[in-house]
């Protein structure tokens, strides 16, 4: 089966055997920022952005992502400079073996497309589907609240020397 | 990887589509289910999300799903139309994961039948209409519809929504919950549906003129007769968590 | 003592870009060439023999390569935990074996193209079992018909005739007498169930052939040196030609101090000659890996008039599973830890560890301590209630003090005797103290306990150790470059924990310089020195120990070159300058340039091993604030108040990482895991949704805090932090039920059933 998709900003068109599943396919090619956890697919530390949106990439099948715009951990670097997200997550130390870090922060960049002022109930909502058994969760739902915090700060920063220069 | 896959179909129109569905042929729209268990006896998968709608409108008339809405966009908007319904909001617990929520259409979740989906039973509860595709669209109850068919479109009207409630018990929130109960009042009627890690929802229609308390027991012990025993707990302390759940519900409708 | 410039400081982790990235750095992250994939045919029965296997279909299909059954493999009995040698642990165990004495353990190994022929392949095989009678109660297990174990080839098991697989029992004073004396005497029985660690990264390794002809084993493990003694002995494979690498691990909380993959996998490799992968799938990660040990523990209490303990006597009956591994060192741990924790004149315990047709039970997180410590804590806080103290207050009048020795954990040591164990820092008093005021203690202890739903809150106190004593060792290479970086090779195995961040925070205090500047490499047989491996809570405090001194060594070289090369008799070391009295003054990057280049050449560097016959017990207080629906007998977790002492904290930031790991892991044990088995041993739920760890929405608030000791015999002061905190928040949690509506539950997990049917009835 041929399937043309954008993967990270590059359209790719492939050919997989039918019933692939996403996950396999992007480990297959060397996106090892998905992680499995379940045979399931319930674990969360596969999620990657389809069209914008958090899923778990084991549980989505190649032919189902015709068309559609794929995203991984691996394109928030740009230039060798971390998102500003990802940066959080090093500063408040959102992680112990880091495994379930890849998932955690994609789903965070999908709310935070949805919702660029969530509340932690929100955050708490967003992560639920990434389990993880290292960190109970309070280092990385304070990472998102310092970058939520620090982008505030920056936000105020910028209307007020706009204010200047008018 | 599900091997057993041996051919995907993109059938051009729901005419086409029923006549596909044969032993071993799924129909397929978010997949969660199907992809998660990875059935070796599938080897057909007829992809249906061409056809259906995953459009949300809400009008005077009520909510209108389109089956293949996704259970995020779904609780999203209906939340929007009554942010104060804790029923609404509950639905979400069907799947704590917002991922999968996010995959799951409303059509795969009411043709899974799962007995503890938070959806379901909000969509028997306030008595959804279905509008199914056999060999043509109808529209029935949800209470009514037998498992054949395409599911289309889901409807339901928030005007019978003024007073709802929802209980639920599960060992932590993120759980699957082991008994669910919902409740209506809609002028003079209330009408309770239950379910939870058991092997059938339970309906059950009071007339609140005739209220006595041994009714609502009676009625936890039809419910409870739906249970068994397992390591969340007895059927006989079921009965008595849906008894409460009932009767708290009770209490605020 | 100068004020530490690295030491107790907020600092990113070394390895913290390559995580947020998610740089290819775990055991699976790597694409091999011609790779075999690996499945197990596991059996569907609790006990049976294995009459006829017939993989001769299997063997015709294409992309099956090889298949290997009991008949293929020379017996050679041994342990999967990877302990120290000898280990303490039984050699009750095959590769393949033709009995299987749990559903789920190993028949047949298929090794194919792809994991789906190899799933297919799996069906394919025929085994014809007879079934053999199963145990599954554990107080069924000693001198049941049904033998698991038979045969005089296994070693270490106490006595296989009666299904014990270990058993000890020890006396300080004259227990009969101190019961005797006692003023009143309490007495109870717990029961703690069958858990799994659920590491979110599976077990999983690969094995080839190098270009050296020799085989490498790339496992996700806590103990690389002890996977490869073992496979080299199992697999009659020389030592010298294995090596062992070990990534990053994604998580193990003692799951992976198991050879549960790597005897597969190198099977594999060196009958192909090709490379391997085994990743056990959840399924197999919940039922075939490892569980923690499930205990009835009895405990009684004889307390004199001033509330003061005078006799205590612990019964320990533990269910090892199928096989044995750990089966007599968790005991031992739950013993010693609960032990060491009051004083008391008489002490006597009695533990045994018997088989039964059930998963097997190995190291977990705590290891058996927190077996221990939901009996204690939860029967202290009984005696309180009854004599009508504060819970707080009887535990201060018990607890140990510093100055104690502890002749009962020297006794019972781990495994066999240990050594004197004298306490030297205890911070208990602060633990208690810091934790009343954050949960509100007496304001919510005395609070109202009447309506539908009902608020208390209970306390619990806890100790563990630091490393084994006398057993564990860790061993570093420290070598200086001339930019002034420092190689840090060491066997210490960071399994998620963020040793390599401590370690090199010990390295740059030393050597003041900073952190950036050490450059970590953990654990590869090859390249790095003997470590006995990540378990134990041992890292911080053995292989920390060892580094200190590797770094010590290292700055005496500096110093001496930086003399010399000054021409001076005295100097002293300052901000990475070689410094004279005078004011004359050298770089590091001048002294080591010089060194390797110019100078009487030579490379600074320096190795140490490092030992302990001393494990220092961290302490904590976990305080739990609950609410309690009477009606439903469900509980709510408001918030954990989690207070440790670990001596003087390395990372304050990994140190709170490690409790807030820790606390839902040990809710989940009192209230919401546990694997559940039909009545044929077969178990049920083997997955995410049917079995429930702690997701982002079922956190309540918590709040962690350490209080300051320092520890003589620590790197820096320093104790350690990893399994300390997942002894207190399940007895805590029991204790503030208790506390809230007045029942006490005593067999974990605690559901809302058994909640609500203790509850008076009105």
């Amino acid at each position: 089966m041929t399937v043309s998709f954008t993967l990270n900003g590059k359209s790719t068109t492939v050919d997989v055997p039918l019933g692939r599943s996403l996950f396999d396919f992007l480990r297959g090619s060397g996106i090892f920022s998905v992680k499995f956890g379940s045979d399931k697919g319930e674990a969360g530390c596969d999620t990657v952005l389809i069209n914008g949106r958090a899923f778990n990439a084991s549980l989505v099948l190649m032919h189902s992502v015709a068309g559609k715009e794929v995203e991984t951990l691996e394109s928030l670097v740009e230039d060798g400079k971390l998102h500003p997200l990802q940066q959080s997550f090093l500063d408040a130390g959102a992680m112990q073996s880091g495994y379930t870090a890849p998932g955690m922060i994609m789903s965070i960049i999908a709310l935070l497309r949805e919702n660029p002022y969530p509340t932690e109930e929100d955050i708490r909502d967003a992560l639920a589907g990434n389990l993880d058994r290292e960190t109970g969760y309070v280092k990385p739902v304070q990472a998102v609240m310092d970058y939520l915090a620090s982008r505030c700060i920056e936000l105020v920063e910028m209307k007020n020397t706009n204010k200047n220069s008018c | 990887m599900w091997p057993s896959i041996k051919e995907i179909i993109f059938p051009e129109s729901l005419d086409h589509a029923v006549t596909l569905i044969e032993n071993g042929a799924e129909f397929f729209a978010g997949g969660t289910y199907l992809v998660a268990d990875r059935d070796s006896s599938i080897h057909t998968l007829i992809d249906i999300n061409k056809l259906i709608s995953n459009d949300i409108t809400v009008s005077y008339g009520g909510v209108e799903i389109g089956a293949g809405a996704d259970l995020q966009k779904f609780i999203d908007t209906a939340v929007s139309v009554n942010p104060d319904c804790r029923l609404i909001k509950a639905a979400k617990w069907s799947c704590s994961s917002k991922n999968i929520r996010n995959q799951r259409t409303m059509g795969g979740e009411i043709a899974k039948r799962r007995i503890n989906s938070e959806v379901m039973v909000f969509l028997l509860v306030v008595n959804a209409d279905l509008t199914i595709f056999t060999d043509k669209e109808k529209t029935i109850s949800i209470r009514d519809w037998n498992g054949k068919g395409i599911i289309t479109k889901i409807s339901y009207y928030p005007a019978r929504l003024e007073s709802v409630e929802i209980q639920r018990y599960s060992v932590i929130p993120s759980a699957p919950a082991v008994v669910i109960a919902a409740g209506v009042r809609k002028g003079n009627m209330l009408t309770f549906t239950v379910g939870g890690k058991a092997i059938d929802f339970s309906r059950f229609v009071l007339p609140i003129k005739k209220y006595e308390e041994n009714r609502l027991e009676n009625f936890a012990t039809k419910a409870a007769g739906n249970f068994f025993n397992d390591h969340y707990g007895s059927v006989d302390y079921k009965r008595h968590l849906i008894y409460t759940a009932l009767k708290r519900m009770k209490e605020k409708l | 003592m100068a004020e530490m410039k690295y030491i107790g400081k907020k600092t990113p982790r070394v390895d913290g870009y390559s995580l947020v990235t998610g740089q290819p750095v775990f055991a699976d992250d790597v694409h091999l060439n011609d790779l075999l994939h690996i499945k197990i045919l596991r059996s569907p029965y609790a006990h049976a023999k294995i009459v006829h296997i017939d993989v001769s279909e299997v063997l015709k299909m294409k992309g099956v390569v090889d298949v290997i059954t009991h008949k293929d493999i020379t017996p050679r009995y041994f342990t999967t935990a990877g302990q120290g040698y000898p280990e303490p642990s039984a050699y009750d165990t095959l590769i393949l074996d033709s009995k299987v004495r749990y559903v789920g353990d190993r028949v047949a190994i298929v090794a194919a193209e792809s994991v789906e022929i190899a799933e297919v392949a799996l069906e394919k095989i025929v085994v014809k079992y007879e079934k053999l009678p199963s145990i599954f109660d554990i107080r069924e297990a000693v001198d049941n018909p049904s033998i698991l174990h038979k045969g005089e080839d296994k070693a270490g098991i106490a006595d296989f005739n009666r299904n014990i697989a270990g058993h000890f029992d020890a006396e300080v004073g004259d227990v009969k007498k101190g019961f005797a004396e006692s003023k009143q005497i309490f007495e109870k029985e717990y029961s703690l169930p069958y858990v799994q660690h659920c590491h979110i990264e599976p077990h999983v390794a690969l094995t080839w052939i190098d270009e050296n002809n020799r085989l490498v084993i790339r496992t996700a493990t806590q103990v690389p040196f002890h996977v490869r003694r073992i496979i080299s002995r199992i697999l009659d494979f020389p030592m010298s030609r294995i090596r062992v690498i070990k990534p990053r691990v994604g998580g193990a909380f003692g799951g992976k101090q198991e050879i549960l993959t790597e005897d597969v996998c190198a099977a594999v490799t060196l009958r192909t000659h090709r490379p391997s992968r085994l990743e056990l799938t959840r399924a197999e990660e919940f039922h075939a890996s490892r569980t923690r040990h499930p205990q009835i523990v009895k405990f009684k209490i004889g307390v004199n008039e001033d509330f003061t303990f005078n006799a205590i006597e612990m019964n320990i009956l533990e269910n090892s599973g199928a096989y044995g591994p750990h089966a007599l060192t968790v005991m031992s741990v739950t013993a010693s830890k609960s032990l060491g924790l009051y004083r008391s004149p008489n002490i006597r315990v009695n533990a045994t560890a018997v088989y039964t047709n059930l998963p097997v039970a190995g190291a977990y997180r705590g290891y058996g301590a927190p077996q221990g410590f939901f009996p204690l804590e939860s029967l202290v806080d009984e005696i309180a209630n009854e004599l009508g103290l504060d819970p707080v207050e009887l535990r201060h009048i018990n607890y140990v003090r510093e100055g104690d020795d502890v002749p009962i954990a020297q006794i019972l040591g781990e495994g066999r005797e240990g050594f004197p164990v004298v306490i030297r820092s205890c911070g208990l008093h602060q633990c208690l103290e810091e934790g009343e005021k954050l949960i509100r203690w007496n304001d919510l202890r005395k609070g109202k306990k009447s309506g539908i739903f009902r608020r208390g809150v209970g306390v619990a106190i806890a100790a563990q150790g630091s490393g084994i004593a006398g057993i564990d060792m860790g061993s570093v290479f420290i070598k200086m470059n001339e930019d002034a970086s420092f190689n840090l090779n060491l066997g210490a195995t960071d399994i998620g924990t963020g040793s390599d961040t401590a370690m090199a925070q010990i390295a740059a205090e030393v050597l003041d310089v900073p952190v950036e500047k050490i450059i970590v490499y953990s654990s590869d047989t090859d390249l790095t020195p003997f470590d006995a491996g990540a378990y134990a809570s041992s890292t911080t405090f053995i292989s920390g120990g060892a580094v200190k001194k590797a770094a010590e060594e290292a700055k005496r070289q500096i110093l001496e070159r930086g003399k010399k090369l000054l021409k001076v008799d005295k100097a002293e070391i300052e901000d990475q300058y070689v410094v004279a009295a005078d004011g004359k003054r050298i770089s590091y990057q001048e002294v080591c340039t010089k060194t390797l280049y110019t100078e009487e050449q030579m490379q600074i560097m320096a190795t140490a091993s490092h030992t302990s016959f001393d494990s220092p017990p961290p302490y904590n207080a976990t305080f739990a604030d609950v609410t309690v629906d009477t009606e439903t007998g469900f509980v709510t977790v408001n918030k954990i108040v989690s207070v440790t002492d670990i001596g003087q904290v390395i990372n304050p930031q990994m140190a709170e990482g490690q409790v807030e790991g820790s606390i839902p892991q040990s809710l989940g044990y009192a209230l919401s895991e546990f694997l559940v088995f039909d009545n044929k041993g077969s178990p049920l739920n083997l997955n995410f949704n049917d079995y429930h760890i702690y997701t982002a929405i079922d956190m309540p608030e918590i709040v962690t805090k350490f209080v300051h000791t320092h520890e003589p015999k620590g790197p820096f002061g320093a104790k350690a932090v990893a399994e300390i905190p997942i002894n207190g928040p399940a007895p805590a949690l029991a204790n503030a039920i208790f506390n809230a509506c007045g029942v006490r539950i005593r067999e974990l997990p605690i559901t809302p059933e058994k909640i609500l049917n203790a509850l008076p009835k009105d």
